[in-house]
């Protein structure tokens, strides 16, 4: 069995993408994780669950933003994030 | 009789002075946070109808109707204080809706206030790869004259941002300090309306037998608030983009 991982990192962006391809008998896993450049506004190409977890952490980051509330709001943004991922 | 009445109001007041002007004057209090009502109301009413997602309106019905209080304490002891979560998510880990309630109050981050040398300081090692300890701004309050009693305490509510933030402190105890970093107000703060959460103090032990221990924050990287800000808005346009 071999498995290749091929990780394309084209900007700085948690946007994933997991394709495995099976080819005859060798099993080739390759694990291509695309980073999407940019962030909101690349809609298509985007993981299942960056999208929803980006607009969650909106949802749900704190509406005052005079202390530094960025820093929760990145922590949220993780929280859901890798809680999609894992689910 | 009137004259008697307001001797011995002064001389409580006197007394109550005189035992928090000790130097050793320390305490413990403990925090409640839960999500605001208000905030609730506006989430179920508005926000929610707007979702389109049926898997984050399920996340978002756990935290803001499903979760359950997350505890944190004060601890000061002459001039000096530091705040913290308690909970050290054992059990609920995996719950995503303890996760988010935990952030709001606070998360691992480490609020440590020094009124004597005027040094408030934030630790954060949650946000970014490394742990980061910058300065922590004091914000300007409104006070205002509304009281209540918050657990036997007559409490006056100041307000900041707008109103967005609302305090609720008490000047018979004469600690300049409150749940996440919020400081400044002429007494404690036992209640607190912050983002979409509320603290509530549960418990208040004023001069405990053992002395709290109260340590200024270390190993972490030294950064002014500017800097922080600058490390979280160039993490933040990676993942939302600039604008955002």
């Amino acid at each position: 069995m071999v498995f290749a991982m091929v990780t394309s990192l084209i900007a700085n962006s948690l946007d994933e993408k997991v394709s495995p391809i099976i080819i005859d008998s060798v099993e080739v896993v390759v694990v291509v994780v695309v980073v999407v450049v940019g962030g909101v506004g690349v809609g298509e190409g985007a993981s299942e669950c960056n999208a929803p977890a980006r607009k969650g952490a909106l949802t749900l980051a704190e509406d005052q933003d005079d202390r530094s509330t960025d820093g929760e709001l990145m922590m949220i943004y993780k929280s859901l994030y890798f809680h999609c991922m894992a689910n | 009789m009137k004259l008697l009445k307001l001797c011995v109001i002064v001389a409580f007041f006197l007394n109550v002075t005189f035992s928090f002007s000790q130097t050793n004057f320390s305490g413990i209090v403990n925090y409640e946070t839960s999500i605001n009502e208000r905030k609730m109301s506006d989430y179920v009413n508005v926000k929610r109808k707007k979702i389109k997602n049926k898997q984050l309106i399920k996340t978002l019905d756990k935290v803001f109707l499903n979760t359950k209080s997350i505890k944190s304490t004060l601890l000061f002891s002459n001039k000096e204080g530091v705040f913290s979560v308690v909970d050290k998510m054992n059990l609920d880990k995996k719950d995503l809706a303890q996760k988010i309630i935990r952030i709001y109050s606070g998360g691992s981050k480490i609020y440590y206030y020094n009124d004597a040398t005027k040094n408030y300081l934030i630790k954060d090692c949650e946000s970014v790869g490394e742990c980061l300890i910058y300065d922590n701004t004091l914000l300007e309050w409104e006070l205002t004259q509304e009281s209540k009693i918050i657990n036997g305490y007559t409490s006056y509510k100041a307000t900041r941002s707008k109103g967005k933030v609302i305090a609720w402190y008490t000047p018979v105890i004469p600690v300049n300090f409150g749940p996440k970093g919020e400081f400044g107000l002429p007494g404690l703060i036992l209640e607190l309306e912050v983002g979409k959460v509320i603290f509530n103090a549960t418990k208040i032990v004023l001069n405990p037998k053992k002395q709290p221990k109260v340590e200024k924050p270390t190993n972490g990287k030294l950064v002014s608030k500017e800097e922080y800000n600058k490390i979280i808005q160039k993490a933040k346009e990676n993942v939302f983009g600039k604008g955002n």
